[in-house]
Parts: structure tokens; sequence; C-alpha cells
């Protein structure tokens, strides 16, 4: 059965500040809405990556915990709330798999919940100009780079599963992996050495 | 910018894209962090960052699943609880609430990582007559020996001691109806034979207060007390860090309980005498245990 999250819109916030400077000012109404806008693509995220659900809903809790005790590093100028939750739940999905020395392994995801479709994850992030930066940069890619990307980064298969997956040398995907993220990172003209992203990619 | 730099940030760029897409050799990883240091202008998280956006942009091509509503509503219990205890302690940090220096004795210190041994089983066993509480101080004991008290820190705050610790800790016990209360066991280690008290602990509201008397002062200079908590249901090998305070006078003292993470059946709480600061590694002794019976 189809799902459909209840999107809450910007124009729900009362004020002008942002739901993780809200958080960082001590509005405990902030954490709800945080779950509400990014709980279900956290969650998502989580399930992609781990083996089930329980261990899915052990990262959830650790990602936003540290997502509420970090909120007053959150700096907008920097990065959107969209880039600040998904890259500390990138780096928390990352240990989780590291500590429990193995990787994910989507073959045998349980359906434990039904895993509902949810369209309403992309509304979550329809506005966030680094995402739509990012979907264009991997729309021009060649498809066999980046369905590479998408392996490794999005269904969390290491290196070696891609290439006997997809039947291509190890050092074939490692440079895919490396050359795509670098010219995402370019594109996002993410540059904090000041040097020229060109260099970077040789 | 010469060649060799060029080289660097060619090698840096390689290893950040690495470390991002989970694919970082351990060898590898000494490299990384010498390149680092030596490039200060690198963020780390670039790379990251790129990956976790493309993770998001690859999921808005797929489908997502909903967050269970269970787990929504305890995460928002835990979210508000955290923000009302960064609020209260952001509002709390005075100079009034340092404790007193006064002359300590000496307190064992041990550095993070060195292989020492850990704690003597007879720093540790209360005694035979309580299994189940020795059961748990055995598994301490081995978390402690095997894995060396491995915890996620994110920072390490002073634990104040509240002017209203008293009221606050009766109210907590009033008011949460699943608090738990867990005696501190008799403890061997030298120095801390006559220490009493308790711990209690709601986890609905995770929330929780030391109470201890004849703790010895410590100097905050030299050493802080820090504490564990063992959860079984959350983590069987890495205890929770619990907060590092220091300890003015050997009368009664309430301290707050600062749990870094979410605990939800704490079987244990342990208190260690660390550098000042805090560890991410503790090679023991437990000084002061509290288990379950």
């Amino acid at each position: 059965m189809m799902t459909v999250v209840e999107f809450k819109p910007a124009t729900r916030l009362t004020t002008t500040q942002s739901i993780l400077e809200r958080v960082a000012a001590g509005d405990t109404a902030a954490v709800s809405e945080c779950l509400d806008r990014y709980g279900d693509l956290v969650w998502s995220l989580a399930r992609r990556y781990l083996r089930n659900a329980s261990d899915a809903e052990d990262a959830v809790q650790d990602i936003f915990i540290d997502i509420w005790g970090s909120a007053g590093r959150y700096d907008r100028n920097i990065a959107s709330e969209v880039a600040f939750i998904s890259t500390i739940a990138r780096r928390r999905l990352i240990d989780k798999i590291r500590a429990a020395e193995r990787r994910p392994l989507m073959d045998s995801l349980d359906d434990d919940e039904g895993a509902p479709i949810d369209p309403g994850i992309p509304a979550t992030v329809e506005d966030d100009t680094e995402v739509t930066i990012v979907e264009r940069v991997l729309a021009e890619m060649e498809p066999e780079h980046q369905k590479v990307l998408s392996m490794s980064l999005y269904e969390g298969y290491s290196h070696s599963e891609i290439a006997e997956r997809l039947s291509l040398p190890l050092g074939t995907v490692k440079t895919r992996v490396r050359r795509g993220l670098i010219h995402i990172r370019q594109q996002l003209n993410i540059s904090t050495t000041g040097d020229p992203a060109e260099e970077l990619l040789g | 910018m010469n060649a060799s730099s060029v080289r660097n940030l060619d090698r840096i760029a390689e290893l950040l894209a690495d470390e991002a897409s989970a694919a970082l050799d351990e060898s590898d990883a000494p490299e990384l962090k010498g390149l680092l240091e030596r490039n200060p202008g690198v963020h780390r998280d670039d790379f990251v960052r790129s990956a976790a956006l493309a993770q998001v942009a690859f999921l808005r091509q797929d489908s997502g699943t909903r967050m269970p509503p269970g787990l929504k509503e305890r995460l928002a219990s835990q979210g508000e609880a955290l923000v009302i205890r960064q609020r209260s302690q952001s509002a709390a940090r005075s100079p009034a609430w340092r404790p007193a220096q006064t002359n300590p004795p000496p307190l064992p210190v041990r550095t993070v990582g060195t292989g020492a041994p850990a704690a003597r089983a007879d720093t540790l066993a209360p005694g035979t007559s309580r299994t189940s509480p020795t059961a748990y101080l055995g598994w301490a004991l081995a978390a402690a020996l095997a894995v060396a008290l491995v915890v996620v820190r994110t920072e390490a705050p002073v634990a104040p001691v509240a002017p209203d610790g008293i009221s606050a800790r009766a109210s907590l016990v009033d008011e949460a109806a699943d608090v738990i209360t867990l005696p501190w066991a008799p403890p061997t280690a030298e120095g801390y034979e006559g220490v009493t008290g308790d711990v209690v602990w709601s986890e609905s509201r995770q929330q929780g207060y030391l109470r201890l008397a004849n703790m010895p002062v410590n100097d905050p200079a030299r050493v802080q007390y820090q504490l564990w908590i063992v959860d079984p249901e959350r983590d069987g090998k890495h205890p929770v860090d619990g907060g590092v305070f220091d300890v003015s006078s050997t009368g009664e003292v309430i301290i707050p309980i600062q749990a870094k993470l979410p605990v939800r059946l704490p079987k244990a709480f342990a208190i260690t005498a660390e550098q000042p600061g805090g560890v991410v590694v503790s090679a023991g002794p437990l000084l002061v245990v509290a288990a379950a019976s």
C-alpha cells in the first residue's frame, strides 16, 4: 500500500531560524519538527545501508542524538540542513558498518515493516539546491559510472563486491568512485583549499 | 603551487574519496592522517558531504521507507530531554559551580591506551554473595580487558555538582515512574572502601544522579572521575560515557549523569579515575560500581 508522508512546509516555522538553529537555542518543539522533516530521510538511508530494522533503529538513534548535540555547529552559510544532517548520517552509518565488521547485504534486507513506498521523502529536500546540483551531476554521468557510484554510496557495496557483480577490474571501480566523488565535490564548489578542482582531477 | 603540493592534494583527494565511500584501507589511514596534518586547509568533511548528498540524490530516484512511529516517539522524547539538559547546562555554567580546590589524596591515573593491566579482580569483585552484580562486574571487567572500554565521546564537559542536586534528585525519584535505584557495592579499591550511596536513573527521562559519600576528593588539575554506564541492551561491548565530574567534599555529593548516548536498560554504573577531561579508552580500574541484581 502506498503511504504518503505529510511534508511540513517551511512556512510552518514561525521564526526565521532554521530547525537546527532552534534546536541549538533550546527550543524543544524543534526536535519534533526535525523528526517530521528529516526522520523518514534518515531512516530510509539507514534501512538502505544496514541489514535489519534493529540495526537501523540503533543507528538512527545515534544519528539524531548526534545531530541535536551538534546543532550548535550548524552554519547555514556553509551547508544546507539536508547536507548537515545527511553528512552526520553517513559518518554514523559507516561507523556502524565498520564496528560490525561487515558490509550491508541488501539482498537480505528484511521487510518486517512492509517498507512502504514513500513519495514524501523527495519533497523533504525538493528545494535543496545542493541536492539538485548533485542530481544534475549524476544525470550527466555515463550510466555505467552512475551505477558504480550508486552501488558504492547508496547501496553500500564494497568495491570488491561491485567489481564482482559488474565484472569490472577492482582498480576501475575504485577510480570511478574516486573520480565521481571528486567531480561532485567540484560541482558543489566545495573548495576549502583555494586550489583549482582541475588540479585535483588531474 | 609546486608539483609536490599538487601531488599531495591529488593523493588527499583520492584518500578522502576512499574514506567517504567506506573504502579507505587501514594501511592508508596513517598516510591520510599525515597528509591532513600537513595540509590543514583541507576539510575532511568535504568528501563525506559530497557522498552524503549523492546518497540523498539517489534516494530521491528510489523509494524510501517511513520511520516507525514508535521510534519517532522515543526519539522525540530523548531529543527533548537532551535539548532541555543542554539548555540547563548552558545556563548553569558559572564559576560558582566549580568544585572547591582542596588538598586531595593521591588517586590512581591510567593513561589512554597504554595497554597496562586493567582492573584487578580483587579491586572489582564485591563478594561472592551477590552473584548477579558480580556477573555484571565480570562483564565490565571482561569488556575492560578485551576492548579497553572503547566508547564514543563527543565532548568532555565537567559535570557540575548542582547546588540544588538534592532536590533535583528527589524530584526525579518522586515524579518519574520508571526510576531504578542501584546502591554502590562495597568498594574494595584502596582508598574507596568507605564509599557509600547509590545511583538513580530514569530511562524515560534519560536522566539520573549519583549519590556519593566518603568519596575521595580529586584534584581536577591532575585527575577527574569518569562514569561509565553498562547497557547490554544498547551495545554488548561499549559502555556509554556518563561524563566526568569532580568531588570536592567527602560528605554526601549529588552528581548529575551526563550520558552521551541514549541508555535503555542500564545494568551497571562504574566510576574510574582518569586524566582531566576524561578519556575515550579507559584501562580502569573500576573504583566504585553499582550493578543490578
